[in-house]
């Protein structure tokens, strides 16, 4: 346990500015949406979308983004959200095993008496942390945003949702690291655990979000993608719950194999030089 | 002395179709400190590689402390202590920090005192970043590390890598403090002799992939060839050469004008005196090659196999 904290520590050490900035970054920028609601009109949203019908589908998408929670949700958990998976992302693939690799430190580490399945879940614990502390500095942010903002003191403040949110969240990016950590025990490479990593991730992005427009026999296609299970806009704007448990447990799921597939792999892989 | 730390009978280890190691029988006794000797390429890193569990074995058996490499591994690195050719980029961290780290990862406690101590003797700021240090310094970085834990088995591949000559000496000391304080075993891998022979009891030269010789310091000088040296008033031509001596007991004949040169064992340097006295020579020296030489024979020849690559090798000692 004292080794397993060791590398937790050491990685925390190496990216807390990283963790720090980003969190802020982001959350500043969420905090930022709900200071222009106080300033925009969302009833002259909402007219502008009920005269204009062709827009309804748009408004579907989004899901009602007159409103304060459907604009804070189209704005930050569906366009800037991608920048936060691939941010987790580009931490995997450069945290996990190939930059140790890449760097010609991992013969030194592995020497050590630590275990395979040791180091790799303290590198786990270590990104676990990192995304549940990163976001946990957003939703701060977004939470003292909607705390001090008319518009939503209006409509009503649910902090319920934006905990479902925040937690949901965090399994969503679990299973976003924890492919790049897939991908990195095979590879031992950053670039390549990068691009394939992002390569699923934004393909998962693109089936869960505009799977309702393939034709309905072709569907079923949404099931395969991790972004269909986080379900945060029926969440945090419609304030629906049915899924959440259900949801939450798939994601868990997938994380849990991820993590046992990389532990059988780095457990049998040769360290090259 | 007697009980073997390492063990590896018919070890190898392929890399797809490459050969890493092929059919390496070795045994390092306790308490001793071992030379393991090869060029590049030889076969040295994959063994220790494959010893540390860093890489799994193709076939043939292992064991460090009597424990299998392949089931004890974290049994076997608890008690071994490892100095890799090449320290890595430990990116912006201090040389302190990185200690720290490594030091954690054994879970006891390290005296940072006689690190700090350590730092003086190998003149070496802990403190300042990895970047900013020199290759030898980041070296001496991993010669602490090395010799810090209390462990039974101390694995040094090129330890000296980049250091200076004072530095080289330095290290060289502390290892033998080391081992003579603890009474550790100390396996250490290098491709130039003149530095293994100051603190090694024996060596072992590996070739190919496999052990060539195993021997100490004394056997390979005792067994080294004699060099003969002739020089004669005007050009010589060489197979009249070969003519008037018995090439039968001679290692080797080369001629360069008015010079020849001879290797001879031990045993035929009487006959070949005999021989010599029909032979109009002006000079003759006789000199015995210094135990650099007898190591770039057994680099320099390239048998094919394990099994004629050894006879040579008796042949030519």
């Amino acid at each position: 346990m004292k080794k397993v904290l060791s590398i937790i520590i050491e990685h925390l050490h190496e990216k807390k500015w990283l963790l720090l900035g980003f969190g802020f970054l982001i959350g500043i920028f969420g905090y930022g949406i709900t200071l222009i609601l106080e300033v925009l009109d969302l009833s002259e949203l909402m007219d502008f979308f009920t005269a204009f019908p062709e827009f309804e589908e748009l408004l579907d998408f989004f899901g009602d983004v007159a409103s304060p929670y459907g604009l804070l949700n189209a704005e930050v958990f569906t366009f800037v959200w991608v920048f936060v998976g691939f941010f987790f992302v580009y931490i995997a693939s450069s945290t996990v095993l190939p930059g140790e690799v890449e760097d010609k430190t991992i013969d030194l580490i592995l020497s050590k008496p630590i275990s395979r399945s040791s180091y790799l879940m303290g590198k786990i614990t270590f990104l676990y942390i990192f995304i549940i502390a990163v976001q946990a500095i957003i939703f701060t942010l977004i939470g003292v945003g909607m705390a001090t903002s008319q518009a939503f003191i209006d409509v009503g403040l649910h902090w319920d949702r934006l905990l479902a949110v925040y937690i949901i969240n965090i399994v969503h990016s679990g299973t976003l690291v924890m492919t790049a950590l897939l991908f990195a025990t095979i590879t031992l490479s950053s670039k390549k655990t990068m691009g394939a990593a992002l390569a699923i991730m934004f393909a998962m992005f693109f089936i869960g979000t505009i799977w309702g427009l393939f034709p309905e026999e072709q569907q079923f296609i949404k099931y395969v993608s991790t972004w269909f299970y986080m379900g945060i806009q029926d969440l945090f704007v419609h304030g629906v719950f049915d899924n959440f448990l259900q949801n939450f447990l798939v994601l868990l799921g997938i994380n849990v194999c991820l993590i046992i597939s990389s532990l059988f792999i780095f457990r049998r892989r040769d360290i090259p030089v | 002395m007697s009980d073997v730390v390492i063990r590896c009978q018919a070890l190898t280890k392929y890399y797809g179709k490459s050969r890493g190691i092929e059919n390496l029988d070795l045994e390092v006794l306790e308490g001793e400190v071992f030379g393991f000797l090869g060029p590049n390429g030889s076969g040295k890193t994959t063994t220790i590689r494959t010893l540390l569990g860093l890489i799994h074995k193709t076939s043939g058996e292992a064991s460090v402390f009597g424990l299998d490499i392949a089931q004890d591994s974290l049994q076997i690195r608890k008690r071994v202590s490892y100095l890799p050719g090449e320290l890595g980029e430990f990116e912006n961290k201090t040389g302190r920090r990185i200690l720290k780290f490594l030091f954690g990862l054994y879970g006891v406690k390290i005296n940072w005192s006689r690190v700090e101590e350590l730092a003086t003797i190998l003149r070496l700021d802990i403190d300042r970043k990895m970047n900013n240090l020199s290759k030898g310094n980041k070296q001496k970085i991993g010669v602490i590390l090395a010799l810090m834990p209390e462990v039974d088995l101390l694995i040094l591949d090129e330890p000296t890598s980049g250091l200076d000559p004072l530095i080289t000496m330095d290290v060289y000391r502390l290892i033998s403090e080391k081992q003579t304080e603890s009474g550790c075993t100390v396996f250490l891998s290098s491709h130039l002799l003149t530095e293994v022979e100051k603190v090694a009891n024996r060596v072992g030269i590996i070739r190919n992939g496999s052990i060539a010789e195993v021997a100490t310091i004394q056997d390979l000088k005792g067994l080294a060839m004699k060099r003969v040296e002739l020089q004669f008033n005007s050009p010589i031509d060489e197979a009249t050469l070969r003519t008037q001596i018995s090439t039968d007991i001679i290692g080797e004949l080369s001629v360069e004008e008015s010079r020849a040169h001879l290797l001879v064992s031990r045993e035929n340097l009487h006959e070949l005196l005999i021989s010599l006295s029909e032979v109009q020579f002006t000079n003759l020296d006789i000199t015995s090659p210094d135990l650099e030489e007898i190591f770039l024979k057994y680099y320099n020849s390239e048998p094919d196999s394990n099994q004629e690559k050894k006879s040579v090798i008796a042949e030519e000692l």
